[in-house]
């Protein structure tokens, strides 16, 4: 086993670390304050590649893969959650185009995406609930207008990252009055009459990061708005969120884990208690072993799963595992680190407080943890 | 000698991220410890490059000779990171000079070092260093190449650019700009705050795959083991002081008057502002 990453990985955590910590850290206040995600950020990180990480070379991204895009998160996500979730949701959006797009598609969409002219999503949740995504309620119907033949949408989606910021969305709908259910996936564009995004949600933390609902009603697509086979739409999304979405979050899940870490480390290097440094004292130092324990056996579950993905190899459970892990990590680590802040830790003058509101939305996005155990649970039992 | 091309030194050092101060190990050696640890390219240094990419741009519109930037490091082989990242942010080409030898080097040492690797390259129209490292910060290395490359020196510009088969140069002299004009070859040093260096982007990393990266060792330079590192260096740090720590802020209480009368009796106690007339007292 080769545990080194080589030089184009080294380059690139450092690069993505300067990224967060130059373009993302000064509007982290803006974005807890405003609650708003600042949209010239997009054009920064499609600049620096951080958009096109998983977007070969010929539609305008680097093609540097998976393992890459979670080094990207954990940086980003070291220095704002929001802004990872963000990013790794515009990931989320691109791959259905890249696993299953037809080459018109591609060369349509993705050079926007990667540079940062476009912003892209996955709408696949809707009232019936993010775990069960054969219950969806939006249909799609064959029509043709104006000569025009294409698709009928409608529906609602519910807690969609980027719902207000995308310009290009994967929706996943089922055939109207189809049964047994046919499901398929379609490209839309913000502006098509029609659809538009709905309510915003005003969450406990990941502040700044949009998330909302996206409206159909009598959405008419064109033909070439079909993405992957009619029928395929399923497959296609649940796989997306199996090894793109949950690898994204446990991407997130280093990011606030390492910040934790960072954030505690420093407070008790400088903290004075009985005359010496706190993180000489047994108590706080079990307390930082457990950060730096949660961290480690996260990254080797995340990087892992994310190497197997660049092999093309099947990686569900391997995702499974590393999302549940980080994601149930970063909560513990958040805890721990307000903890070894003592009062401090729950003022809002400090990143704990934000650590702790942002960690617990990690559990429910992209399967909570009861699903992740449940797909793994069921690998281990087949 | 090619007019456009430039050499840039920059000195690998420990990450600052994280650093609290001088680790134990360091209180103990009197060296910056550079084992176990990122090595990244020191930040004023960035700001040097930053300032040869731009140049190189220019001397390439105005059609100059072998318009490039090659960055020179000295360092153990970690320190390959620190040169492949100049490489991603558009150096052409890096020269990392590492040999266990060169252990305990100081700043004179390493100004030998990087001059017999910059001369035997040969050929540089520029040669530019940042003003002092953010680690030792003597802010002799720049000086001291120039002086052993036989080149004159321009200390701390805050900008240049190719004018006729020269270079322009601007200096901060106290509250006003002052510009000077240079022949080539010549070597300067950047002022810490004159570039904004750019930040790498992966594209940056994808392209700098093939750009050449040379490890040279001191037997390659011409020097022995006695002529470098702690043995050839003839100066040596002789204590470590704490830098910057214990509290930061004091928060003053009481009345605007009040407040004003307690900052002045403490500006006054550590020495400042004394003889200043219409002090409070």
């Amino acid at each position: 086993m080769d545990f080194r990453f080589g030089p184009d990985l080294d380059l690139l955590r450092q690069a993505a670390r300067e990224f967060a910590e130059t373009h993302v850290a000064p509007l982290v206040p803006v974005m807890e304050r405003e609650d708003r995600f600042p949209r010239e950020l997009v054009a920064k990180m499609g600049e620096a590649g951080l958009l096109g990480v998983t977007i070969l070379p010929e539609y305008g991204g680097t093609g540097l893969g998976h393992l890459a895009r979670m080094l990207v998160l954990e940086e980003v996500g070291a220095v704002s959650a929001a802004v990872a979730m963000m990013l790794q949701v515009c990931h989320l959006g691109i791959d259905p185009i890249v696993s299953g797009g037809s080459p018109e598609q591609k060369q349509r969409y993705l050079p926007g995406l990667a540079t940062g002219g476009h912003v892209a999503t996955v709408a696949v949740t809707e009232a019936t609930g993010g775990s069960d995504p054969t219950s969806i309620q939006t249909t799609y119907r064959r029509e043709t207008r104006d000569g025009r033949s294409g698709w009928v949408l409608d529906g609602r989606k519910v807690f969609i990252t980027n719902a207000h910021l995308a310009d290009v969305v994967v929706v996943l709908a089922r055939e109207a009055g189809s049964e047994p259910a046919r499901f398929s996936t379609f490209i839309v564009e913000a502006g098509t009459p029609g659809f538009r995004p709905g309510r915003e949600e005003h969450k406990v933390g990941l502040k700044g990061c949009n998330t909302g609902e996206l409206v159909m009603e009598d959405c008419f697509v064109p033909e070439g708005a079909l993405l992957g086979p009619e029928g395929e739409g399923l497959r296609l999304a649940l796989r997306a969120i199996a090894e793109v979405g949950r690898a994204g979050m446990a991407g997130c899940g280093l990011g606030l884990i390492r910040a934790c870490l960072e954030s505690a480390a420093q407070f008790a290097a400088k903290r004075q208690l009985y005359g010496k440094p706190i993180n000489r004292l047994p108590a706080v130092q079990t307390k930082l072993a457990d950060i730096a324990l949660a961290l480690e056996t996260s990254r080797l579950l995340a990087y892992r799963a994310a190497w197997l993905k660049d092999q093309g190899v099947r990686c569900e459970t391997e995702m499974a595992m590393a999302k549940y892990h980080a994601t149930e990590s970063a909560v513990t680590a958040a805890k721990l680190a307000a903890e070894v802040h003592g009062a401090y830790g729950y003022m809002m003058e400090y990143a704990t407080q934000r650590y702790l509101r942002d960690a617990q939305l990690f559990l429910p996005s992209a399967g909570t943890s009861d699903i992740m155990r449940i797909v793994i649970g069921r690998s281990v039992a087949k | 000698m090619s007019a456009g091309a430039i050499a840039v030194c920059v000195k690998p050092v420990p990450d600052p991220r994280g650093r609290t101060g001088a680790t134990e190990a360091e209180r103990r050696s009197l060296r910056v410890s550079r084992e176990g640890v990122d090595l990244v390219p020191d930040r004023g240094d960035r700001v040097a490059l930053e300032a040869a990419l731009r140049v190189r741009s220019e001397f390439a519109a105005a059609g100059w000779d072998g318009a490039s930037v090659t960055v020179f490091l000295m360092g153990p082989p970690a320190a390959e990171t620190a040169a492949r990242q100049c490489l991603a942010l558009g150096a052409d080409r890096a020269v990392l000079v590492s040999d266990r030898a060169l252990a305990g080097s100081d700043a004179l040492v390493t100004a030998k070092v990087l001059a017999r690797a910059i001369g035997k390259l040969g050929g540089f129209g520029l040669v530019l260093t940042g003003v002092e490292s953010s680690d030792g910060g003597t802010g002799q290395v720049g000086p001291s190449l120039a002086a052993l490359l036989g080149l004159d020196f321009l200390p701390g510009v805050t900008a240049l650019r190719a004018a006729g088969d020269g270079l322009v140069v601007e200096v901060r002299e106290g509250d006003r700009v002052a510009e000077y004009g240079a022949a080539l070859p010549v070597a300067a040093s950047v002022s810490r705050g004159a570039y904004p260096p750019r930040t790498a982007t992966l594209a940056g990393i994808v392209q700098a795959r093939g750009r050449p990266l040379e490890i040279l060792a001191c037997a390659d330079l011409g020097l022995t083991a006695e002529e470098v590192g702690a043995l050839g260096s003839p100066t040596a740090v002789v204590r470590l002081l704490p830098y910057g720590d214990g509290p930061r802020a004091q928060m003053l209480e009481g009345t605007v008057e009040e407040q004003a009368r307690a900052l002045a009796a403490l500006l006054r106690g550590h020495g400042f502002a004394g003889g200043e007339r219409g002090a409070a007292r």
